[in-house]
């Protein structure tokens, strides 16, 4: 093949340009920290990379609903551990005013004590988590009032519930209609109880006190139920926050390994790129250099 | 026979030596010039003295100075050049085009999962103003984003005709130019031979016009080059018609009143614009639409805050729909997050909206709407990944190509050099032969008639 000099200088250029692109590429990944800076670079790279950044995205929403249901499971928890006590304390003051060491003056005081547990399980029922009722449903009101003579439950059955998985939903909240016995019948709701049983207290009415402590039995037992569930939901919100940290930092590593640069290996492609730069460098040099010109005189 | 004939050979040495440098010297002249083709000098004997010997040699002459041109080389190129042309314009606007949707950080896809995590975290707490507020700019980002690479696409396309009809004005000039070229060479040719540096300049336009309409040449008796581009002439001789872009979205190159199919540059560009542009955009749109579909969809099953169903969420401009898509809601309070019947603590329409992101909504009934930007990006990636490569492998051919060439058309000073001697060599020689000859009349002048003087 005839050698022009426009031919030698060509190919010399292109090898330089194409050695000095090869550069810049290592270069370029390793300053920015990413083999992939746009789709082409890798088009099935990108979109196992966008498949991994939406995961990661939802994950950390589940994580942030799974903690957000772990405060309204925790928080409706502790109330009714609070409620069980007052009505063991309730409870115990029923037969102490049954026993016939208890005077008018003595029962007395021990319907003032059951009226002021009866306010504190009212507030408990109507307690609120970041401006909403725990127990209220999706109603914005309180979870139960006193209409007149009777006590009512105006909010609704809604669930409140948590997406905490791709699969798994939870249902965080309990309604004070469950909880608290109203669905037993009228009447025979926690708050009518208390009223039923502290008239007899006062008056000394053995058979109503002997009834409000059978229904208050009954009531007991829907509040223990409402714990079990509350304690149930916890458990399942607990290992989705555990298996949730445990996806979310594969994905991490997966979309690390997918669309970072590997360190160690850029360096040294980026060194190998150099030292093949400054060998073109060199020969080039060395082949546009002579000419017959220099040699004639 | 003249007496004394070797004067004149001689002479006609010396006046051979001296075209041969001033060759030489053009040739080194020009060694960088672009397109430039190395002349030759080819020398033949002069026609013989018939003398009673026989013929005598009577000397050298120049017969002509060729150019050292291959034209099987010249078609290998262009049709190179015309192939490199189409695929490097094609690949550039593709690239231009996945640059303007800024994936993977800054794009539709990113805005779309925040859209998601929005809707959620209003789930979580229905009645708070600021999260509502949130998801409604979180997806006033996304319809600006769908609107930005919207954007972005029509100034491209709007380069890219641009560029269409620059290409095309490029071309009707390398036309005139070749047929005054035409012109030029035909009348000289006609007295003085082929005029070299003027063939030079017109392959150099064949050049060009091969890489940016992928038009091919003939060459005609009478040394003029006929360009032909799908069967039309475009320069015949001296007459030339020039070539015009027709309208949109076809952009049909016409010449002499009919449609002509180019190739090269032009190619490349009419078939971004057609080909790939117009896809792209009918799938963005379709995609904004179906977009606004099912969020309007699910947000007219909700509550408002003022316990009214959902109104309008999202609306376009059917005209252009990824171009106008809009959040139409801007007070948070309309925004239906209850699920139906009211309640002031419900968030069941916040999840639903949230929800959407696994609802087949996308793509005709067939994607979610994640899956479906997703396979929007890789598929266009994918596309410049290949035609980048292609673009890569045609320069290394077009190279080769363009490397046999120079290495048979180019000027090598090593070779001029060589050259050079020779033809001093040869100057000096035929001067010593005149010289030599000179005494000898001399001798013949001087001596005669003085025998024994």
């Amino acid at each position: 093949m005839r050698i022009s000099s426009e031919t030698l200088m060509d190919s010399s250029l292109r090898r330089l340009t194409s050695r000095l692109e090869r550069f810049s590429t290592v270069q370029g990944q390793l300053a920015s920290g990413k083999i992939l800076q746009k789709p082409s670079d890798d088009a099935g790279g990108m979109n196992r990379a966008l498949m991994l950044r939406a995961d990661q995205r939802l994950r950390d929403q589940e994580s942030r609903n799974a903690e957000d249901g772990q405060t309204w499971t925790q928080l409706g928890d502790s109330k009714l551990q609070n409620s069980l006590d007052r009505m063991r304390r309730a409870r115990d003051l029923i037969i102490q005013a049954r026993s016939g060491a208890s005077g008018p003056q003595d029962r007395q005081a021990i319907a003032d004590e059951l009226r002021a547990i009866q306010g504190e399980m009212v507030s408990t029922a109507n307690s609120r988590h970041l401006g909403r009722g725990l127990f209220a449903g999706f109603s914005g009101g309180d979870a139960v009032t006193k209409v007149g003579a009777t006590w009512t439950y105006p909010g609704d059955g809604g669930q409140v519930q948590r997406r905490i998985s791709d699969s798994e939903v939870v249902t965080v909240n309990q309604t004070a209609d469950q909880v608290f016995g109203f669905s037993l019948g009228a009447g025979n709701d926690i708050f009518s109880v208390f009223d039923q049983v502290i008239a007899s207290v006062g008056s000394g009415n053995d058979t109503g006190m002997a009834a409000g402590l059978n229904q208050l039995d009954a009531t007991f037992g829907t509040v223990q139920t409402s714990l079990g569930i509350f304690g149930a939901r916890q458990a399942t919100i607990e290992t989705a926050i555990e298996r949730n940290r445990e996806e979310s930092l594969s994905i991490k590593a997966y979309l690390s390994e997918t669309e970072d640069t590997d360190f160690a290996k850029a360096v040294l492609e980026l060194q190998t790129e150099e030292i093949a730069y400054k060998a073109t460098l060199g020969a080039v040099a060395k082949a546009i250099q002579p000419s017959l010109v220099d040699f004639l005189r | 026979m003249p007496d004394f004939s070797a004067l004149n050979t001689a002479y006609s040495g010396l006046k051979a030596a001296q075209v041969g440098i001033d060759t030489a010297s053009h040739n080194v002249a020009n060694a960088h010039t672009k397109g430039y083709t190395r002349q030759i000098v080819d020398l033949q004997t002069r026609f013989p003295f018939l003398s009673q010997y026989g013929p005598l040699g009577s000397g050298v002459e120049v017969a002509r100075i060729s150019r050292a041109r291959d034209a099987f080389l010249d078609d290998r190129v262009r049709s190179a050049y015309d192939t490199q042309g189409s695929l490097k314009e094609r690949a550039d606007l593709l690239g231009r085009l996945e640059g303007q949707m800024n994936e993977p950080d800054l794009g539709v896809s990113r805005a779309l999962g925040e859209v998601w995590t929005a809707f959620e975290d209003v789930a979580l707490n229905p009645s708070d103003n600021a999260a509502r507020s949130n998801a409604l700019s979180e997806l006033s980002n996304l319809t600006g984003r769908i609107n930005g690479v919207r954007a972005g696409w029509d100034r491209l396309e709007g380069d890219a005709v641009d560029r269409l009809r620059l290409r095309i004005d490029d071309a009707n000039t390398a036309l005139r130019q070749l047929a005054d070229l035409n012109t030029a060479i035909q009348d000289t040719t006609a007295f003085a031979g082929a005029p070299n540096d003027l063939l030079d300049q017109r392959d150099l336009l064949i050049d060009k016009l091969a890489q940016t309409v992928g038009a091919s040449s003939q060459f005609q008796s009478n040394g003029t080059v006929r360009v032909v581009l799908g069967g039309v002439g475009l320069v015949d001789g001296s007459s030339v018609q020039p070539m015009s872009v027709g309208a949109p979205p076809g952009f049909a190159i016409a010449a002499a009143g009919t449609t002509v199919v180019a190739g090269g540059e032009v190619a490349g560009i009419q078939k971004f614009l057609t080909t790939d542009l117009a896809s792209y955009r009918t799938r963005l749109d379709t995609y904004s639409i179906d977009l606004v579909n099912a969020f309007n969809t699910q947000h007219a099953l909700g509550q408002t805050a003022t316990a009214t169903p959902g109104g309008p969420l999202l609306s376009y401009n059917p005209a252009n729909p990824s171009g106008s898509i809009a959040v139409v809601i801007t007070n948070p309070a309309l925004l239906a997050v209850s699920g139906s019947p009211f309640a002031a603590n419900s968030g069941t329409n916040a999840q639903a909206m949230a929800n959407l992101r696994t609802s087949l909504s996308a793509n005709t009934n067939t994607l979610t709407f994640d899956a479906s930007i997703r396979g929007f990006i890789t598929d266009l990636g994918a596309l410049t990944q290949n035609e980048t490569q292609a673009t890569l492998s045609q320069d290394e051919l077009v190279a080769a190509a363009e490397l046999t060439r120079k290495g048979t058309h180019g000027v090598s000073l090593d070779e001029e050099m060589v050259q050079m001697l020779q033809f001093q060599h040869s100057y000096s020689a035929s001067a010593r032969m005149m010289t030599t000859v000179d005494q000898m009349l001399e001798t013949l002048i001087k001596g005669t008639g003085i025998v024994g003087r």
